[in-house]
């Protein structure tokens, strides 16, 4: 009963914006994750589009390479790899635009 | 002391903490890309100046009060305005001579704050608006930003490590600028407009302007260019300390932090919380760090610079309120003094800061032994240079 009471006082005058500070947090926690998700999908995309397979030059891949033949699984990537970074970039750029539209007042 | 006199001080104030607050946080949005080599030194604080020049123009909201609800507005007096900026002021000079990243804003909240204590007593500050408006949030920023830059970072190595797939620093570097550049831009609309609000609150408090009024062209003018040439001049010491000593950030966390400080801050201001591009920044460098499993974080250089967030209200209060006990009056004779003083020290400070300069030519060289050997350690697994072409040769050559 007390406890309702103190809640409802709360509720009436919020001291500090616990919900609004909450979706804050939510919001910018997907956003900030979802766009450096799809940017680094982007840019392996492109590494396959350019006929690097994953680990094509580095020290982490030359096992790979003593294991078999890569050119098949290569070339089959390529369009595949163009695709994905096609689509991926084009959504960060479009983040990149509605960032400016927050941004800018004049816009809204 | 003249009102026309003082008003002039009161505006080259204003101006002058514009200034500090353009080199001051110069490092939020470019400290990663220079750190990363994403951009040479001297192009991103020139790209950066750019930016928030064009944003102080673009913002037309401007904050009629320096810190709305924070204090009242009936206290505010020319001479509480000025003790109040020289406290941030202050606080900004000293946290960049040490190179600690701060809060510019906070510098001056916590400056008028003192200043209205002085002179109008502790009914005029609304101590709860100052803990739900600025306490809580500069508390949580920090770290929503660290963990998720510190996900982010975790995340960007899984799929494109630079060492497992070749080439994929040069885009990481790509994508960290168009981050920086947003950040810059927001910059310019929030914190150019913090010193237009205090000249705009000067004026009306003069009675030049009515109340409500619009801040005139030349303020805005004025405004823009102050923090631009301030940001342009560059913060290099506090750049130095979040690009390189805090921890070191390759190209995948550069832009894991910085794509994380820019969707928490255009979140934050979206969702009407005004939140420290500093203390954003400066978690989501901390939180790239921790993202990835064999970076070095510097504890002892996070904990002086939280010691300095905390520190940054009531220090600049502290300032703010034994100048304000001296200026309140508004005497000719306590005011010149003043001004005075603060000039010198002003002067003193830079001189002393001469003795070890950071510029734009060693801001990625190391000071600290331990750092360098730290650092030296990290290189050959951090920095395949041969696989990431002409950028990371250059950032390379420069380390």
């Amino acid at each position: 009963m007390s406890h309702q009471i103190v809640l409802a006082a709360a509720a009436k005058t919020p001291f500090i914006d616990w919900s609004a500070l909450g979706q804050v947090a939510l919001v910018s926690f997907v956003f900030g994750v979802a766009i450096v998700v799809l940017y680094s999908v982007g840019i392996l995309g492109m590494s396959w589009a350019r006929g690097h397979d994953e680990g094509g030059e580095g020290p982490a891949s030359l096992a790979a390479l003593d294991a078999g033949a890569q050119s098949g699984s290569v070339a089959a990537n390529r369009p595949l790899g163009a695709t994905l970074a096609g689509i991926c970039f084009l959504i960060c750029a479009g983040a990149v635009v509605y960032g400016l539209y927050l941004i800018i007042p004049q816009f809204h | 002391m003249h009102d026309t006199t003082l008003l002039v001080i009161v505006v080259m104030a204003a101006l002058t903490f514009d200034f500090t607050n353009g080199f001051h946080d110069t490092a939020n949005a470019m400290a990663t890309s220079i750190a990363t080599g994403a951009l040479k030194p001297k192009a991103a604080v020139a790209l950066s100046a750019v930016l928030n020049l064009v944003g102080a123009f673009l913002s037309v909201k401007v904050a009629a009060t320096i810190a709305s609800g924070i204090v009242s507005s009936s206290a505010i007096s020319l001479p509480i305005v000025f003790a109040g900026l020289l406290g941030a002021i202050a606080w900004n000079i000293a946290t960049w001579s040490l190179g600690l990243p701060s809060s510019s804003s906070h510098a001056l909240i916590g400056g008028v704050i003192g200043a209205t204590l002085v002179s109008a007593g502790h009914s005029a500050v609304h101590g709860h608006s100052i803990v739900a408006k600025v306490v809580i949030p500069a508390v949580l920023s920090p770290i929503v930003a660290g963990l998720v830059a510190a996900l982010a970072t975790r995340i960007a190595y899984r799929i494109a490590d630079p060492v497992g797939v070749p080439g994929t620093n040069r885009w990481f570097r790509y994508g960290q600028l168009a981050s920086a550049a947003l950040v810059s831009l927001a910059h310019g609309t929030n914190d150019a407009q913090k010193t237009m609000g205090v000249i705009t609150l000067a004026l009306i408090a003069d009675r030049r302007l009515g109340a409500n009024a619009d801040p005139p062209w030349w303020v805005i003018i004025a405004c823009a260019v102050a923090i631009s040439a301030g940001t342009y001049l560059g913060g290099w010491r506090v750049v130095r300390t979040m690009g390189h000593r805090l921890t070191h950030i390759e190209p995948p966390q550069g832009f894991a932090a910085q794509t994380s400080a820019a969707a928490v801050l255009l979140t934050a201001t979206q969702g009407g919380l005004p939140l420290s591009t500093t203390h954003i920044t400066s978690g989501a460098v901390l939180g790239s760090g921790l993202g990835k499993k064999s970076a070095v974080i510097r504890w002892g250089v996070a904990r002086s610079m939280v010691i300095a967030w905390v520190l940054t209200l009531p220090a600049a209060g502290l300032v703010a309120a034994g100048l304000g006990f001296i200026v309140d009056d508004g005497g000719t004779v306590q005011i010149g003094v003043v001004t005075g003083c603060s000039v010198v020290a002003l002067l003193a400070v830079w001189l002393w800061s001469r003795r070890s300069p950071v510029t734009a030519k060693n801001v990625n060289d190391y000071v600290d032994p331990a750092d360098r050997a730290i650092d030296d350690a990290e290189r050959p697994l951090v920095e395949p240079g041969h696989l990431t072409g002409p950028v990371a040769g250059a950032t390379g050559a420069s380390t």
